[in-house]
């Protein structure tokens, strides 16, 4: 593989206004309702007494805008039972090969990014390709081109590293360990771990 | 709910490995008396329940050629594709095994096909368990997974067994019939335990008791349904009723539903408590 791709994520610009997920949704045309990138409304806090009696408040939110990860270690390649799923020798993007897919949809089973995403047109699994034709003609991915607040930003992960730093994980996203994930975060005075239990998913129903 | 064809798939085939299982066990510790695991009733009820489920599975490949294309992830250790794999061996063995010893009565000499196709039962029993034991799946990513699924196949193996042994009239029919009665008693008291025992380890993880997700109606109709069949199992026991068609394809059918149901929440936690739980109906 010539150079890892990845994205990058900035939770403190995010505003969750979700032109990503349009802009994505309208190139790729796929069927209403099937985002390959979806913008996560996390939100929680509460009321906590202070030791004199009196209250104050720790109420956080902030939205986090994920789309494939195109991990280093894609479950959904290892479980993937024709080979269709994949990572493109020269970018590491995963892609599915439709000429092998059957649409089984173990693949999105696996992913604990839920990046596979099954067309019942097709009968097969779609998902966040890196916009990968407009990579090869020299253009952005189309999220990334079309962000307001320029919160997002997709190429060689080691540049996406050098240039936001090493942050990866952050609350509702599950723990890098299970597919090591090329995403890069900025995460915000908010920001909570993968592990914690704060806040809560707010617009679930979107998905 | 797109998961149907694998419930059903499921479910038929490991009352297939299941029912022949104790047949083998039965065939087994008969010796030189009359044959049985090539009974004419044994057979189709088999080979009814391997081809539905077969059939049920090709409906989530798609179209039947697409099994063709599973079969590439072999090489790179698919847990579907090894599934795939282990259903035709043991469908293959199957076949042999009815053919080799269609309308003999000597089958002694095949018990090692016997012993070899039960053994490729419960290979294909934990092939399944294993397409389901994802990392990223925290309440199927736990050895309850495989337990569940082979006490799933015992519940329905021994359930089904009963169901066609209660239609022979052999020498030894009531003192058989009495032990496997108990025998059954005992595996459908263990897969409540087992059922018990895997939702409290799950209710750690996930929230199937939430009102909000219906989950919990789905495991209560499994436990009753079990609980009547070892409730109408005892009831035989004592007033010895050994030869009811009606009462055994009760028992077998209640089992089956129990287990349909089961199927149904099993595939149902992927949803609730994957990852991100953030696709919680």
């Amino acid at each position: 593989m010539k150079e890892q791709y990845g994205f990058h994520v900035d939770v403190e610009k995010c505003t969750g206004c979700k032109t990503c997920q349009v802009a994505c949704r309208s190139l790729k045309e796929s069927e209403t309702g099937k985002f390959y990138r979806r913008v996560y409304e996390y939100a929680g806090g509460s009321w906590q007494e202070n030791s004199d009696k009196t209250w104050h408040q720790d109420v956080f939110a902030y939205h986090v805008s994920i789309s494939c990860n195109h991990c280093d270690e894609p479950i959904c390649v290892r479980v993937c039972p024709t080979t269709a799923m994949h990572k493109d020798e020269k970018t590491g993007i995963v892609l599915v090969d439709h000429k092998k897919c059957i649409g089984c949809r173990y693949c999105e089973w696996a992913c604990p990014y839920g990046a596979p995403r099954f067309d019942s047109q097709r009968g097969q699994m779609t998902k966040c390709d890196g916009c990968i034709d407009r990579l090869n003609k020299g253009e952005q991915a189309m999220c990334v081109t079309a962000c307001p607040l320029r919160a997002l930003d997709f190429g060689p992960v080691t540049k996406m590293r050098e240039r936001y730093g090493l942050q990866d994980e952050i609350a509702p996203l599950p723990e890098k360990k299970y597919t090591s994930p090329n995403l890069v975060i900025t995460g915000g005075r908010h920001a909570r771990s993968a592990l914690s239990k704060d806040g809560t998913v707010l617009n679930k129903k979107e998905f | 709910m797109h998961q149907i064809p694998l419930v059903f798939f499921t479910v038929l085939v490991q009352a297939t490995t299941g029912i022949l299982f104790f047949s083998g066990i039965k065939q087994f510790r008969s010796a030189d008396k009359a044959p049985w695991a090539n009974s004419m009733t044994l057979q189709i009820i088999l080979w009814v329940l391997f081809l539905s489920g077969s059939l049920a599975s090709f409906l989530h490949l798609g179209k039947p050629s697409n099994v063709f294309n599973v079969l590439q992830g072999i090489k790179t250790g698919s847990p579907l594709s090894l599934e795939v794999v282990s259903v035709a061996v043991f469908g293959a063995l199957l076949l042999i095994y009815n053919v080799l010893t269609w309308k003999k009565t000597q089958i002694q000499k095949y018990n090692v096909l016997l012993g070899t196709t039960v053994f490729a039962g419960l290979v294909l029993c934990y092939a399944i368990s294993r397409v389901y034991t994802l990392p990223t799946v925290p309440a199927w990513d736990s050895a309850w997974t495989t337990i569940q699924f082979f006490m799933s196949a015992l519940a329905l193996g021994v359930a089904g067994f009963l169901f066609i042994h209660s239609r022979k009239q052999e020498e030894d029919f009531l003192e058989s019939m009495k032990i496997w009665i108990i025998v059954a008693i005992g595996i459908l008291f263990l897969l409540m335990v087992t059922i018990v025992l895997y939702n409290k380890w799950a209710g750690n993880l996930v929230v199937q008791f939430d009102v909000n997700t219906h989950e919990w109606i789905l495991i209560i109709i499994r436990l009753v349904l079990l609980a009547v069949s070892i409730s109408l199992l005892i009831i035989a026991l004592e007033k010895d009723i050994y030869s009811s068609w009606l009462m055994y394809t009760f028992i077998f059918l209640c089992v089956f539903g129990s287990e349909l149901s089961g199927r149904i929440s099993f595939y149902n936690m992927q949803k609730i408590s994957g990852m991100l739980q953030i696709f919680a109906y």
